[in-house]
């Protein structure tokens, strides 16, 4: 599907939930943005996508502190609630409906909180529109398709789009109608494998990981000795019809042409004065540290990165496992941020978590089963820190009218919120960031108001 | 020594694998024949192009022998044979080799020699089709060593014998073993799953009952025998609820590792034992009636193996094993994109293999590979075939090539830092790609998938690219470096060396051997050019750059 195809798209399933002269805009919007060119942004900004694959627990990352509502807490959670003694507190700016603290394995965390670099965005998830437990109970199809499977649910979080047939992400969305037509190199940087988010139906991510990025040897074309072999390889691959074999082409073209100068920037760019905590987490926000602070070099004004971190599907061995996951996400978040500051992008970068669910209040006897809403971390200095954003839960009785089951907590807040939230700071128009999210207009705020005006 | 050793294994295996059991013992009908008709002219024997595409999909890579052997006696006959072959097991490679290591008292093998188990069998291995099928399991039924098990050796190669050892049983005892599987148990948390605790607001987990479901079996909406979706109001029909996968969940609860008792049901490190499969404590099983698929109810009152009898049967019966699991096995071994005509001839013999049983694998696998679709490949259709898959380049190059090692040993650690893929290595239990990934561009506007590139990332490509260069020009048996004094795997060229002035007769032998006789006219004539420039070089120098470019090419890339 072609950039063209992709407007005549978002026309036809955007008519049937918006109006009419809402279409008509989105129509000149996508003129003026095929005619996109480099000058759009004198800024700098770029947002960090931090995946927690498998589906965190975070309702234990916020947890009643107060006796009569942490008893209702640990009612529910029974051998996974964090102990009392083991919380500490946080004072967000807003009300909340009772007190909160963190477990004290967040520490980090609760720091930058309390500096006003972070803030939470409370029980979050898939939605298709706004959804009560009744609505839901009598009616399937107001549910997100394959709700609480892994792969279904983060394709709803990453593309924002559960109806579209084509996948992409909404990121790659973004790229579509922002990025920079005169850059080789994509504004979605993968530091962390294929996803759909960075996916657009006319842009692609270029994919590096943790440690850079890998130059060619025996193909590398700038070698005197290799260019004899250099033109039999591309005389190949202009000779093969297959599809298949032309995808795969396709993608040693990018990684040849983008390599030299990705290279050349992570080369070049300053050595990070902040020691990073030695997890494979910590490695990829090092490397996007590094690639954030090359965006001259690499004439980029806006980038998106992806990085993610695996091990919460935490259906065993939860009360060993969660602490350390959060632990080191708590520590890579801090020292990523101190990295930022040094290099004075701080107000410039926006880092976001996003999971696949949250997850059961109720124990399968050592962990938890899939969920449905959680909270989500934003951090950096244009974030409205030190506060909790969206709503939490009234109590955490089973069986209330925010529990589908379980204690799956129906979203009160919709992804697509959340990332319209982001997207608006990124610098996308209105009219733009309903063409990227389709569904947005079925709830009731787009801008959910944790970043600073830009 | 070590020689000796490896000659030792190929004769070892394990017991009765109950490979291709025709155990029906079925007597042919006594059908009364009027006329007399003349016996059906057996299918004229493959040319060495034809066997060596054929040994492309069927095994780790083709090789001069295997090629001579599948010429000699023809597709059918050869996948009977293998079929009847034994497993090589895994554990029993690491058994042999334990006691040569001079381990110390504290130290245990570790996933390096769960990998040279891999390798040595891939590469080496008489039951090629076994060893290639059982890897592509291992795809669908995933476990990973990222997981607390991680230092297990014995455990997982255990895990891969049991795919070995079912590859042509039937789907069913496949399931059943899986399910049982200790490794699986804790992959999935079956292991330690016990009845609901009202008390303490615990209910049984639905790890194991949502991904047997979502992976292993019937997958998430209901399929036509073609594979294609069945339709509601134009609607794809969910296959399962909350609701099944709860009532599953209490059909896998009271088991633990072999032979825990409801006494020592929490002691983990006292009861381990990744070997044998697990057994039931029945005071740890729910037993509550249960809601099962298709109406299926399990009774109260029963004990875990009778509970997990009917639910097995409920999963095999289910319309959709057929299509889901045959789709899956196509796409590993010979297609991307195979017509709905090939996914419903392959479903039909799932669902009764010609004697009325269902879920014979080793027919299914046979119908797969014999399918006129997998025959004629892009002659009927010009995007027939897939990606190989990163670290089946490497394999088969090593295959080939009549791979050695200077130490005698197929020790080969890095896998996925070459190819995004270690054996029983993937990041999770949806493997380490989609089977429907479609990646965007060409691919996904024609309709098309193409899974294996789901892994290969620019950075990947590269890398992947760098670990075949690294194997042709510096990784051959006559490179003299410090580093073939190592543990290397290295390829013997020697046999090309007397076509070294021949270009076609050398081109013919490589088009055979890597790429199954489809190189075109546009691709010798690119080659040919390509090694006559390199005249002036080193003959070893000059055939490492010819390897080099077939295994890089698109053409290669794609096995079609």
């Amino acid at each position: 599907m072609n950039r063209r195809n992709f407007v005549k798209n978002l026309l036809g399933s955007s008519v049937g939930i918006s109006s009419a002269s809402a279409a008509l805009s989105s129509m000149s919007l996508m003129n003026s943005a095929l005619a996109q060119t480099s000058n759009r942004f004198d800024d700098y900004k770029a947002l960090v996508c931090i995946f927690l694959h498998g589906g965190n627990d975070s309702f234990n990352m916020l947890v009643p502190s107060d006796n009569i509502d942490y008893q209702s807490y640990q009612n529910v959670r029974q051998n996974l609630a964090i102990a009392q003694s083991d919380l500490i507190s946080i004072s967000p700016s807003s009300a909340t409906p009772y007190n909160l603290a963190m477990p004290n394995f967040m520490a980090p965390m609760q720091q930058l909180f309390n500096q006003g670099n972070l803030a939470f965005l409370a029980n979050t998830g898939p939605l298709l529109q706004p959804v009560t437990k009744s609505q839901a109970q009598q009616n399937i199809n107001l549910l997100p398709p394959q709700l609480f499977s892994h792969n279904d649910q983060q394709k709803h979080w990453q593309t924002s789009w559960p109806e579209q047939t084509a996948l992409t992400g909404w990121a790659g969305r973004m790229a579509d109608l922002i990025m920079d037509t005169q850059n080789p190199l994509s504004m979605n940087l993968s530091v962390n494998g294929t996803n759909i988010l960075q996916t657009g139906f006319n842009s692609l991510p270029y994919s590096l990981d943790a440690s850079g990025v890998e130059t060619f040897s025996a193909l590398n074309p700038n070698e005197d000795w290799n260019s004899d072999r250099v033109n039999a390889f591309r005389a190949l691959m202009s000779a093969d019809k297959h599809l298949l074999g032309q995808a795969h082409s396709a993608i040693y073209n990018r990684a040849q042409s983008n390599i030299d100068i990705v290279a050349n920037a992570i080369n070049t760019a300053d050595e990070s004065t902040i020691t990073y905590p030695a997890n494979h987490l910590g490695n990829q926000l090092k490397m996007v540290a590094t690639l954030a602070s090359s965006q001259q070099l690499l004439a980029q004004s806006r980038q998106v990165f992806f990085v993610s971190m695996g091990g919460f599907d935490t259906h065993d061995n939860q009360n060993t496992d969660q602490p350390m996951l959060l632990q080191n996400l708590s520590n890579a978040l801090f020292a990523f941020n101190a990295d930022l500051q040094a290099r004075g992008l701080s107000n410039n970068v926006t880092s976001f978590t996003m999971s696949d669910f949250g997850r059961t209040l109720t124990s399968n006897g050592d962990g938890t089963d899939h969920g449905w809403g959680g909270h989500q971390i934003m951090m950096g200095g244009a974030v409205k820190g030190g506060d909790i954003y969206g709503s939490m839960p009234a109590d955490f009785t089973l069986n209330s009218a925010d529990d589908f089951g379980d204690g799956r907590i129906i979203p009160t807040t919709s992804v697509d919120q959340y990332a319209a939230t982001l997207a608006k700071w990124f610098g996308l128009s209105v009219n733009e960031i309903n063409t990227i999210f389709p569904n947005l207009s079925r709830f009731e705020s787009d801008d959910l108001g944790f970043m600073m005006p830009s | 020594m070590f020689k000796r050793f490896i000659f030792i294994l190929v004769a070892l295996t394990l017991t009765a694998c109950g490979g291709g059991e025709s155990a029906e013992e079925i007597q042919p009908q006594p059908v009364p024949v009027p006329v007399p008709t003349p016996t059906p002219e057996p299918p004229p024997l493959p040319t060495n192009n034809e066997s060596a595409r054929f040994l492309n999909m069927a095994t780790f890579g083709a090789n001069v022998s295997s090629i001579e052997n599948v010429s000699r006696i023809g597709f059918e006959d050869w996948l009977d044979e293998q079929i009847a072959l034994p497993a090589t097991s895994h554990v029993a490679y690491l058994q042999i080799l334990e006691p040569t290591l001079n381990l110390a008292e504290d130290e245990r093998l570790r996933r390096g020699e769960r990998l040279e188990a891999w390798f040595t069998h891939a590469i080496t291995a008489e039951d090629q089709l076994r060893q290639r099928v059982a890897f592509a399991l291992s795809e669908i039924f995933v476990v990973s060593e990222h997981s607390t098990f991680s230092d297990d050796t014995y455990g997982l190669a255990n895990y891969y014998d049991l795919l070995l050892n079912n590859a042509f049983s039937n789907y069913r005892d496949l399931l059943e073993e899986v399910t049982l599987s200790p490794i699986m148990g804790m992959y999935l948390s079956v292991l330690g799953n016990q009845k609901p605790n009202e008390e303490e607001n615990i209910r049984p987990d639905e790890n194991y009952a949502r991904e047997v479901m979502q992976l292993f079996s019937i997958g998430l909406v209901e399929l036509n025998n073609d594979g294609s979706e069945k339709l509601q109001n134009g609607q794809s029909i969910p296959t399962y609820n909350q609701d099944t996968i709860k009532a599953f969940a209490h059909v896998y609860t009271g088991w633990n590792f072999n032979g825990a008792t409801e006494e020592t049901w929490w002691k983990f490190y006292q009861n381990y034992n990744s070997m044998e499969p697990m057994t039931a404590v029945d005071s740890f099983h729910d037993t509550s009636e249960k809601q099962l698929l298709n109406n299926v109810v399990v009774p109260a009152n029963q004990t875990a193996e009778q509970d997990l009898a009917i639910a097995l049967d409920n999963l095999f019966n289910h319309e959709n094993v057929a299509p889901f699991i045959g789709k899956q096995l196509i796409k590993k071994l010979v297609t991307s994109n195979p017509s709905p005509e090939y996914v419903a001839r392959v479903s039909a013999v799932f669902n009764d293999n010609g004697q009325g049983v269902r879920g014979d694998l080793g027919t299914v696998i046979k119908t797969i590979l014999l399918d006129q679709e997998a025959i004629e490949g892009t002659n009927s259709n010009a995007n027939f075939g897939k990606i190989r898959e990163p670290l089946l380049r490497a394999v088969h190059l090593w295959r080939s090539f009549e791979a050695s090692s200077p130490n005698d040993r197929f020790q080969f650690n890095w896998s996925n830092y070459a190819f995004a893929q270690t054996p029983l290595g993937a990041h999770h239990v949806f493997n380490f790609f989609s089977p429907d990934y479609a990646p965007p561009g060409i691919v996904s506007e024609n309709n098309l998938i193409a899974p294996e590139l789901e892994i290969v990332t620019e950075n990947y490509l590269t890398r992947t690219s760098n670990f075949l260069a690294y194997s042709t020009f510096w990784g051959h048996t006559e490179f003299e470096d410090e580093n073939t004094k190592e543990a290397r795997i290295l390829i013997d060229m020697t046999s090309l060396k007397p076509m070294i002035n021949n270009t076609n007769e050398l081109l013919d032998h490589l088009d055979m051997l890597l790429l199954g006789g489809t190189m075109n006219d546009e691709m010798r004539v690119i080659l040919t050019a390509a090694f006559d420039e390199t005249s002036e070089q080193e003959v070893n120098e000059r055939l490492s750059n010819l390897l080099f470019l077939i295994m890089i090419s698109p053409q290669y890339t794609v096995q079609r």
